[in-house]
Formats: structure tokens, C-alpha cells, sequence
């Protein structure tokens, strides 16, 4: 079987996320020594003995050297140009709302024990858009000490319960294990501590992801997880893209939705291509951009340019700000808008909203479809009769117009006349049709649910002309008209937050800029006294009539004047794009912004971190990672290494420790989880999924060391390589004399996709006693083209049957996942190998 | 249906077709014959979109489609099938899975809505037991550990469930014991129909005993030698290939 060209177009894949965790702090300077290693003892205010245990790895440490037989290869690391240092500002605020998640978010994070996004000062919130660090929801921890399990940072453990770190710290990983574990245990800041206490099962999945985006333990981590006689706690480390929302012009998308290759509108309102998506991490100030349509608020780091045209270069007279009546016409047309940094914007100043040029007719969308679409989004329904698909129009009696006009479209569109019910108590008329086909297209083409309406891509793209007929019909059903003299207001409310900002293109395509504002949800007393619940609402509003726009159309944008300017701090992740074409500009919210101006790091970035795992009597750790760190760019520039000492100790009898991992970051992984099965009967399990695409490089694998009688390992490991990556399982199986009747069953798979890279195998033995069994089975395998054509023969386009493929092969470690875990980890799979993206 | 249009094939630099005609229409099933080398597979993969083949000249038009110009996945969800003379084992992907996604890349395809699992399993159970094939098959991964002959069944149950507008079927007698030729031949046959065509690739004239074809071609040398009716696969019974390719080179 050869590689051929199809797995090799596969192949050609970037990173999603890559990211800096530099951020503004209180920091050392560069360099390493023993005042170094004092001043972060004294900093975290530590007690003399944790002092005296760095400054002995220190000591150790200079007498070490790099390990080099490890199957990478790197540019030697300047020990002295790092800082070991850094601790993140205070954030000022640490507001809490949780009144605008998305429940289906909320439902996870409760799951994963994650802390909860409050968003209510984000309600804007676009490109750079923000992980809240601050807020670490206290209703878990109240469950876990209930339960009487410590979870907490390493800090606090320190300040809290020494003694239980004095007992448990580096009596896994000594601090001469090795390089990288000396220098860990010497200089590092910060990390996580779970104490279960006898015979208790920790009630949640105790997850890192808040440890790391709270604390910013940064790059010298240290995790010590002890399971007391009895006790049992699974542990999730990893790092799950957030739920950041990132505008697409034409629609509103999470940022974990946003990949390279995907189309954007730029300030020109033509399509632009996604090129490179940078994430940083950020502690300062986010300045919030209110316009004259205040749901189209976003935020932006200051330095981030903004297009606007200044006030004061258009102004007449010195009326207030806001106003359009003093701009000077003359000068107005004359203008051209530039890219002015947030943080010098005034209010007043004239954003720039471009009109979307796309257009893509398609015929076959029928007039008359566009206009029952209109009606659908406003009053229908997809539902069931008796198990019979259904789409259903539900108007008010007194609206026998509409009834009418829904009926006949529906007649010329389907050929059958639909059923009309009165509901006379309530005053109302049901249109009803029966058509499995008219239920598929409404869902796609106008969405589902009230707060999941919303049009197709292909609609967005239809010409103005067309795109109105819906939007006529949608007027009809959800509009209101108010005259107030010679002025018409319009208006239309909608609880889709997606379609309020999707009918404000529209609209602008066909001339007309509507201003959005929110409503908040509210409960309603009737006079009846029941009381009804209002969902939050989006309403949209312009009008006709002399003097009524309040947005001037200038060429091919709407001027949309600044209301109001915040600035707010800010600690987290901000992300940035990078499109393929001139000018690389996007559209926050609508609005046009320059692509922001600060740099993705090129150097690389040192992690060396150490956990340790101690599993008494009777215990049981499950430890699980998804680590998807940045790994560099195509041509191996940047990205991190990752020197990871990770050890468990089945102390105890009967105990059990599993660490399962899926790596698919970094640019080089050296990390052996292992097992120490001290204990009579303990067993270790290590279950991994490995993935190198590129130029990442990785040797990771386990040591199993049997020491007590009757103790069992277990050992599968999937090592993927792609592009021009190394991949080398390295694992050790050492039973020792006393390891009376030990057991292990060893399993190491590799699958290569493409011809230029390599995977390794090293599996080391050393058996001391004649009555154990050690198995061990390795197969390495290519997708080939093979199997390939045959998914393509099917009819599965190449990236779903490589997708299919390689899960398959990962199937057996993705088993030992939670759940939530286990369906990251497949995406996180998806988006390592994919390529080609249109 | 079909039209095939002095098709010329090489692979590696060597040439395999030399020229091949062959035109089916809807509601026809031909057979090709032919000794081993003679192209047969070549000519099944190349239709399909295999790219390590190079088609140096010819044309082939399906229903009115250049079908050369269309990517495999393209052709695939156009209704055209091929069955594999080897089909590859993909392990952990479970077959159903595999089956369920190329029903709905082909129904997407076509702007329909995708099955939804409880309604492909019931599709998926019918054909099966029209297959006489057990239900463990719904949870094994794709051919993984499957007998040569549970693979070629597992082919014809992907055709039946896809229900291509032309399928060609590589050797897919092959392996079979008189038992599974009954089932697979009642397979292919349950498909015939006014709308769509078939063609069998095969070297023996069992086969053509179950599904009786519209005509038969002899392939030799990379062109069709001759064709015929079902006659013409008898002659050959008795005759074997030689003659035909004698008279080519005479």
C-alpha cells in the first residue's frame, strides 16, 4: 500500500489555537540561582522546609545533565533566559451572571466541575474575545467539602495543610528523579492538590481546567493527588477551548467554531479566508464599544484597530455627540475611514458597519418559498401529528389575511391543500401541512425552535432582492408599526439572538440599518394574576418617513455613530485572526477591525511539570488528560516542549491507578506517566493516544514497576504520525524478585498517515522473577490508500473517512475517557489531522 | 447509461487498457470475462476513481455525466457502485457506522434528510436478513475478521442498502460456496430494474447460471474481444480463453 496523493492533500494541516501565556505580571527578571529560587519561596510565602526542599533540587539539579535519549531533537535551552516568575494581576472585578449562557454549556461544565462563564459584561463580546478566569463557581467546593476531599492550589495546600505536603511531596518523583523533575521541584509556582480522605468517593470529576485558567500556574507546575485508604477520585487535566463568540459578519459563531479556511467577511464586505487563529493570554484592559444599536456592542484590546470615521473631522458645529444632524455632508462623502486603535476612540465616532456584497443567486429557491420562509420564521413550526412530520403556522383570528396567503403558498409550493383549525377559546387559526420535505427545508433554511431560528448560509447569500421577500412575510407575521406623525416606527422582537443580528445584514443589504437592542428576560403579571415568564429578546427597530435614519449610508458601509466607550479589566485568553487577502480586516459584531497587531510568539516555551499520584489501601486515581498545547506552526517554528514527570504509587494493597492521555500538542512531548505497584494485588493501567503532525515530536510511553505479589499492568498504546512527524513509544515492564505471580499485558499500535514520517517503538523488559507473565503485542500500520478509496467509494467525502479511520483505531483508549473527555478528544483528533479545508 | 469511449488505462507506466468500448443501458446486466491480467479490475477501479491509474485517452459518460472528471466520493453519491474483489478491513470502525455515513453523504447529496438511527437500523436489519447474515454483523468493525465469503456478502448488503443506479461487481463470486452464490445472486437480482444496469466481473460461468446477463464481452489484451449473449459465456466454458485471444493477435 502507498501513500498517495489524497492522504498526503490531508495532511497539509495548521494549528487552531495557537497561543502566548506571557501575560503583563509581577515577574522576575530572566536567570536562575539560589536568591532566584529564594525569592519565589518568599513570594508565595512558603514555610522554611518547603524552602530548604527547593533549594536541594536546586542544588541537585546543577549537577545534572539534559537528558539526550529521548527520540527528539531541539535547540539547547537557555536555562538562564528564562523567568521563573510570574505571577498574574489581581483581576479588579469578578462579576457573576450566569443568566446568559447557553444552559446546553452550563449543563457540561456542571458535569466537568467547571466554573461558570458569567457573560453579562461580555454581552458583546467578539473577537478578542475572553475566558473569565475569576470566577470559580463556589457551588462545587461546597460539595467537596462536604465530602471532606481538599481540592485546591498548591499554594493553599502549602498554606493550609503542610503537613500534608511536608508527608506527600516528592515521595513519588524524588527531586533528583530527573532533570526536568529537579527544576521543577526548585522553581515551581503553582498547581493543584486533592486530598480524599478514607473511604470516600470524591462525588465529581475533579478537572485542572479552572486550576489553569484561574491561577496561570504557568510554566513550572506541580500537582500531588492523594487517595487515602479506600478513596477513589478521577481527575481530568486539559485544556477545553472556551465558549468565546466570535461574529462572522453574517452570523454569530463560537470561537471554538472558527477554523482556518473558514470564510469571513472583511471591511469591505466581500469574503475573505481565515488564515491563522491566535490566542494570548491577556491581563489589562478590554475596551467596550457601545454603538447606536446597543446589542451590536463589542470589546477590543486597546491597541486593536477599529475603522471609523473621527467625529471631529466631519463635524459642523459642536453639537452633542451621538447626533448625525451636525455632520457636515461636504466633508462627510469626502471622508475616507481609517483603522484608529480602540483605546483612542471617542464617542461619536462613526463606525463603519459594511454591507455584505456576497451574492449567490439559486434558482431553484422558489419566490414563493422565500416568502412562506418568511412566515415560518415568524410564526412556524416544525412538529409531529401522530408521528407524521408536520410544519405548523399558528396566527391570531383576527389575521385571516395571513392565513390566506400561507394556505395558497403552501397549495402551489406542495401541491396539497394544508389543514386550517380554528382554536376558538384562544383566538387562534393553525395552518398545518403534512410534507417531510417542507419540514427538512424550513429546519434548514430557517431553523428550529423559537430561539433557534435563524436563516441558511445559502439565504444569507441570496440577492437583496430576493432576501426581501422573506423578510417582507417575516414583517408581516412578527412586525409592528407605530406612526408617530410623519415618522413610521418598525419594529420586531425575536428571542433568536442569531436571527436579530442576520436580519440587521439583511436589512442593510436592502438599505435600511436597524438598530438591535436587548430586553431582558421578565416575569409579566397578567390582570388575570397568572404570571408569564419572558424570555430575553432582541429588538429590532428603524423607521420611515422625513428624518428618520439615524445611520447614514456611506458607499458600501452604514456609519453607525459610538454611543458609548467602557473600558473594563480583563484577565484571560484573547484571540485575534489573520485573513489570507487584502485588507486583513473583519467584522466584530458587524463592525469593521483591523486584524490586531500583536505578534504570535515564534520562540519556544519550556513546560516542565511534575504530578504526582499516591494511591493507599484500597484506592483508586483515574487520571485523564487532553492536552492540545500549541505545537508550532507547519514548518516547526515555535510552539512548546513539554518535559513532563507524571508518577503514581500504588502504595497501598488492592490500590489502582489509570492514567489515560490523548496528546495531540506541543511541539515535543516527553512524558512517561508510570506506575509504581508497591501494594500486594495493585494494578496500573496507562491507556494513550498519541498525535504528531508536521514537524511535533514525541516520545511518551510508561514505566510499570512491579514490586508487591500479584500486581497487574496494563499498557495500550495509538501513536498517530503525520507530515514529517516522529512519534516513539518508549515503555518499561520491570518486575522486580518479590513481584511474586505480577502480570502484564503490553498492546503498541502505530498508524502512519503519509510517507515522511516515523514511528518508533521501545519496549524494555526486565523480568526478575519466574513466575510472572509479561505479554506484549505491536503491530504498525499505514491508512493506505486502501482503505481510503474504499470509505470514498461509499461515498464519504476524504476528511470524514480519515476522521473515521483514525478513531476507529483509537477506539479502545477513547473507551477509557469520560464521556465528555472522550467527544473532546475525538474533535481534538478531527482538527490535528485536518487539512485541506476547501 | 454507461458509455465507455476507447478507454485507454495505464498504470506505472504500463499500459493495461487498449482502447475499451462498452456502452450499457438502463435495466441491463453485462458480465465481462476474460483471462487473468486481461484488465478486468482495471477497468472496474478506474470507473470507481482510483487514482493511481492514469487515463491516457477515451471518455466515459454516466447518465449524461463526464464521469472522469468527478472525484470517487462524486461518483459514488451519483449511483455509481462498486463492489470490491478485496474488500479492506478498517478496524474499530464499526460497519454499521461506516454503511449508515455513505447513505447519508449520498442522501445529503441528493438534498434529502439523513435516516436517523432508529430508521436505518430497521433498513439495515431487513437487508440483513435478506442477506442471511446474523445480527453480530451490526457490531464488528468494517470485513475485521470477516471469511472471504461473510466480505463479499457484506458487499452485496452495502449495495442493497445504497441501491446504486449501476453497481459492477468485481469477482464477487469468488470465495463463495454454492449456499452464499444462491444469496449473493438473490442480492443482485432483487436489484434489477428498468432503472438501473449491473455489470459482473467474473471468470466462471457459474454465476451467470443465477444472474442470467443481457450480454456477455470477452476482455483481452485491454480491449473487448467479443461480445455476446449468455451463450458466449457457455462457448468459453467449454473453450476456454485461448482461441478468442489468438484470433486478436491473428
Amino acid at each position: 500500500m502507498s501513500a498517495g496523493p489524497q492522504v498526503e492533500a490531508l495532511l497539509g494541516q495548521k494549528y487552531r489555537h495557537g497561543f502566548v501565556t506571557d501575560i503583563e505580571s509581577d515577574s522576575l527578571p530572566p536567570g536562575l540561582d539560589e536568591s532566584v529560587v529564594a525569592a519565589i519561596s518568599r513570594k508565595k510565602g512558603e514555610p522554611q522546609f518547603l524552602l530548604d526542599w527547593r533549594l536541594r533540587a536546586y542544588r541537585h539539579w546543577l549537577t545534572m545533565k539534559e537528558p539526550a535519549w529521548a527520540r527528539v531533537h531541539y535547540k539547547p535551552i537557555d536555562y538562564q533566559d528564562i523567568s521563573y516568575y510570574s505571577a498574574p494581576k489581581a483581576p479588579a472585578n469578578a462579576p457573576k451572571s450566569l443568566d446568559e449562557v447557553d444552559p446546553k454549556l452550563l449543563a457540561t461544565y456542571a458535569k466537568l466541575g467547571i466554573p461558570l462563564h458569567e457573560r453579562a459584561r461580555l454581552a458583546g463580546v467578539a473577537v478578542d474575545a475572553v475566558f473569565d478566569s475569576v470566577s470559580v463557581a463556589t457551588t462545587f467546593k461546597d460539595k467537596l467539602s462536604k465530602a471532606g476531599v481538599i481540592f485546591c492550589s498548591f499554594s493553599d495546600a502549602v498554606r493550609n495543610h503542610p503537613e500534608l505536603i511536608q508527608k506527600y511531596l516528592g515521595s513519588v518523583v524524588p527531586t533528583a528523579d530527573n532533570f526536568f523533575a529537579a527544576l521543577n521541584s526548585a522553581v515551581f509556582s503553582d498547581g493543584s492538590f486533592v486530598y480524599v480522605p478514607p473511604g470516600v468517593r470524591c462525588p465529581m470529576e475533579l478537572s485542572t481546567y479552572f486550576r489553569i485558567n484561574a491561577a496561570k500556574t504557568g510554566q513550572f507546575e506541580r500537582t500531588l493527588i492523594i487517595a487515602a485508604e479506600g478513596a477513589s477520585v478521577s481527575y481530568l487535566e486539559g485544556c477545553l477551548p472556551g465558549d468565546e463568540e466570535i461574529t462572522y459578519g453574517d452570523e454569530l459563531r463560537s470561537v471554538r467554531d472558527v477554523a482556518i479556511g473558514d470564510t469571513v467577511l472583511n471591511s469591505l464586505g466581500e469574503e475573505a479566508r481565515v488564515a491563522k487563529i491566535m490566542r494570548r493570554g491577556y491581563a489589562g484592559e478590554l475596551v467596550v464599544i457601545t454603538p447606536r444599536s446597543p446589542a451590536n456592542r463589542f470589546s477590543v484590546t486597546p491597541e486593536h484597530p477599529v475603522l471609523v470615521i473621527p467625529r471631529r473631522t466631519v463635524q459642523r458645529g459642536t453639537r452633542g455627540p451621538g447626533r448625525l444632524a451636525d455632520l457636515d455632508t461636504r466633508k462627510l462623502s469626502a471622508a475616507t475611514p481609517q483603522f484608529i486603535p480602540a483605546g483612542e476612540l471617542q464617542v461619536g465616532d462613526l463606525l463603519c458597519y459594511p454591507i455584505n456584497t456576497v451574492e449567490r443567486d439559486v434558482p431553484s429557491i422558489s419566490d414563493d418559498f422565500l416568502r412562506l420562509l418568511g412566515y415560518y420564521i415568524a410564526k412556524g413550526c416544525v412538529t409531529q401529528f401522530n408521528h407524521c412530520p408536520a410544519v405548523e403556522w399558528s396566527f391570531g383570528s383576527h389575521e385571516p389575511g395571513l392565513v390566506n396567503d400561507v394556505v395558497a403558498l403552501v397549495e402551489r409550493l406542495t401541491g396539497k391543500r394544508p389543514s386550517v383549525s380554528h382554536d376558538r377559546p384562544k383566538n387562534g387559526v393553525c395552518v398545518v401541512t403534512y410534507s417531510k420535505e417542507l419540514c427538512y427545508l424550513m429546519e434548514t433554511h430557517g431553523g428550529k425552535y423559537a430561539h433557534g431560528k435563524r436563516f441558511s448560509k445559502t439565504f444569507m447569500d441570496l440577492p437583496p432582492a430576493r432576501q426581501k421577500l422573506a423578510l417582507q412575510t417575516y414583517y408581516l407575521g412578527d412586525g409592528s408599526v407605530a406612526n408617530r406623525g410623519n415618522l413610521r416606527g418598525i419594529r420586531a422582537v425575536t428571542v433568536s439572538r442569531q436571527l436579530a443580528f442576520q436580519l440587521q445584514e439583511v436589512w442593510s443589504r436592502n438599505d435600511v440599518f436597524v438598530f438591535i437592542h436587548r430586553r431582558a428576560a421578565f416575569a409579566e403579571t397578567m390582570r388575570d394574576g397568572r404570571s408569564i415568564r419572558h424570555r430575553e429578546a432582541w429588538v429590532l427597530y428603524h423607521s420611515e418617513g422625513a428624518r428618520s435614519r439615524r445611520a447614514i449610508r456611506h458607499n458600501n458601509v452604514f456609519l453607525v455613530p459610538v454611543l458609548k466607550i467602557d473600558r473594563i479589566p480583563h484577565q484571560g485568553y484573547v484571540y485575534n485572526f489573520e485573513t489570507l487577502s487584502e485588507p486583513h480586516s473583519y467584522l466584530v459584531k458587524g463592525f469593521a477591525v483591523h486584524n490586531c497587531t500583536a505578534p504570535m510568539r515564534d520562540e519556544n516555551q519550556l513546560h516542565a511539570a511534575v504530578v504526582e499520584l499516591v494511591a493507599l489501601d484500597d484506592a483508586r486515581i483515574k487520571y485523564s488528560t487532553v492536552q492540545n498545547w500549541y505545537p508550532g506552526d507547519e514548518n516547526g517554528i515555535g510552539g512548546i516542549y513539554n518535559f513532563v514527570t507524571k508518577r503514581g504509587e500504588c502504595r497501598g494493597r488492592n490500590s489502582k491507578i489509570s492514567w489515560t492521555q490523548v496528546e495531540t500538542g506541543s511541539a515535543i512531548t516527553w512524558k512517561y506517566p508510570s506506575c509504581v505497584l508497591k501494594g500486594d494485588n495493585s494494578v496500573g493501567e496507562f491507556y494513550s493516544v498519541a498525535v504528531a503532525n508536521n514537524f511535533q515530536q514525541a516520545d511518551t510511553g510508561t514505566k510499570m514497576i512491579h514490586i508487591g505479589r500479584n500486581t497487574r499492568s496494563t499498557i495500550v498504546s495509538k501513536g498517530i504520525s503525520a507530515g514529517h512527524a516522529e512519534n516513539t513509544y518508549r515503555g518499561l515492564v520491570k518486575i522486580l524478585p518479590g513481584a511474586e505471580g505480577a502480570r502484564n499485558f503490553t498492546q503498541c499500535d502505530s498508524l502512519l498517515l503519509g510517507p515522511r514520517c516515523a514511528a518508533h517503538t521501545f519496549p524494555y523488559m526486565e523480568v526478575r522473577n519466574p513466575t510472572a507473565t509479561v505479554e506484549h503485542e505491536a503491530s504498525t500500520s499505514k491508512i493506505g490508500e486502501d482503505q481510503l478509496f474504499y470509505c470514498l467509494q461509499r461515498g464519504l467525502s476524504a476528511e470524514d473517512a480519515v476522521n473515521m479511520i483514525v478513531s476507529g483505531f483509537c477506539k479502545v483508549v477513547f473507551k477509557e475517557l469520560p464521556m465528555e473527555f472522550a467527544v473532546e478528544a475525538q474533535n481534538l483528533l478531527s482538527v490535528s489531522l485536518e487539512g485541506a479545508v476547501g | 447509461m454507461l458509455k465507455i469511449t476507447n478507454l485507454h488505462v495505464s498504470v506505472a507506466g504500463k499500459q493495461i487498457l487498449n482502447g475499451v468500448n462498452l456502452s450499457v443501458n438502463a435495466g441491463e446486466v453485462h458480465a465481462i470475462m476474460g483471462p487473468n491480467g486481461s484488465g478486468k479490475s482495471t477497468l472496474a477501479q478506474v470507473l470507481a476513481g482510483r487514482e493511481d491509474y492514469q487515463v491516457t485517452s477515451g471518455a466515459v459518460i454516466f447518465e449524461g455525466r463526464d464521469l472522469l472528471a468527478m472525484p470517487a466520493e462524486e461518483r459514488a453519491r451519483a449511483g455509481f457502485f462498486l463492489g470490491f474483489q478485496y474488500p479492506v478491513e478498517i478496524p474499530g470502525v464499526n460497519n454499521v457506522y461506516l454503511l449508515k455515513a455513505a447513505l447519508n453523504a449520498k442522501r445529503k447529496s441528493a438534498g434529502l434528510p439523513e435516516v436517523d438511527a432508529y430508521e436505518f437500523l430497521s433498513l439495515i436489519k431487513e437487508k440483513m436478513k435478506f442477506m442471511h447474515m446474523s445480527e453480530s454483523f451490526l457490531t464488528r468493525g468494517v470485513n475485521e475478521g470477516f471469511s472471504g465469503g461473510e466480505k463479499k456478502r457484506n458487499e452485496v448488503l452495502q449495495m442493497l442498502v445504497l441501491e446504486p443506479k449501476l453497481a459492477i461487481l468485481d469477482e464477487t463470486d469468488s470465495g463463495l460456496d454454492i449456499d452464499a452464490l444462491k444469496i449473493v445472486s438473490e442480492g443482485v437480482n432483487s436489484l434489477r430494474g428498468p432503472q438501473r444496469a449491473t455489470i459482473l466481473v467474473t471468470h466462471y460461468q457459474r454465476l451467470l447460471d443465477y444472474i442470467a446477463p443481457d450480454q456477455v464481452h470477452v476482455l483481452g489484451g485491454g480491449r473487448i474481444l467479443k461480445s455476446g449473449d449468455k451463450s458466449l459465456a457457455l462457448e468459453l466454458e467449454k473453450r476456454g480463453y485461448d482461441w478468442l485471444v489468438e484470433s486478436a493477435v491473428a
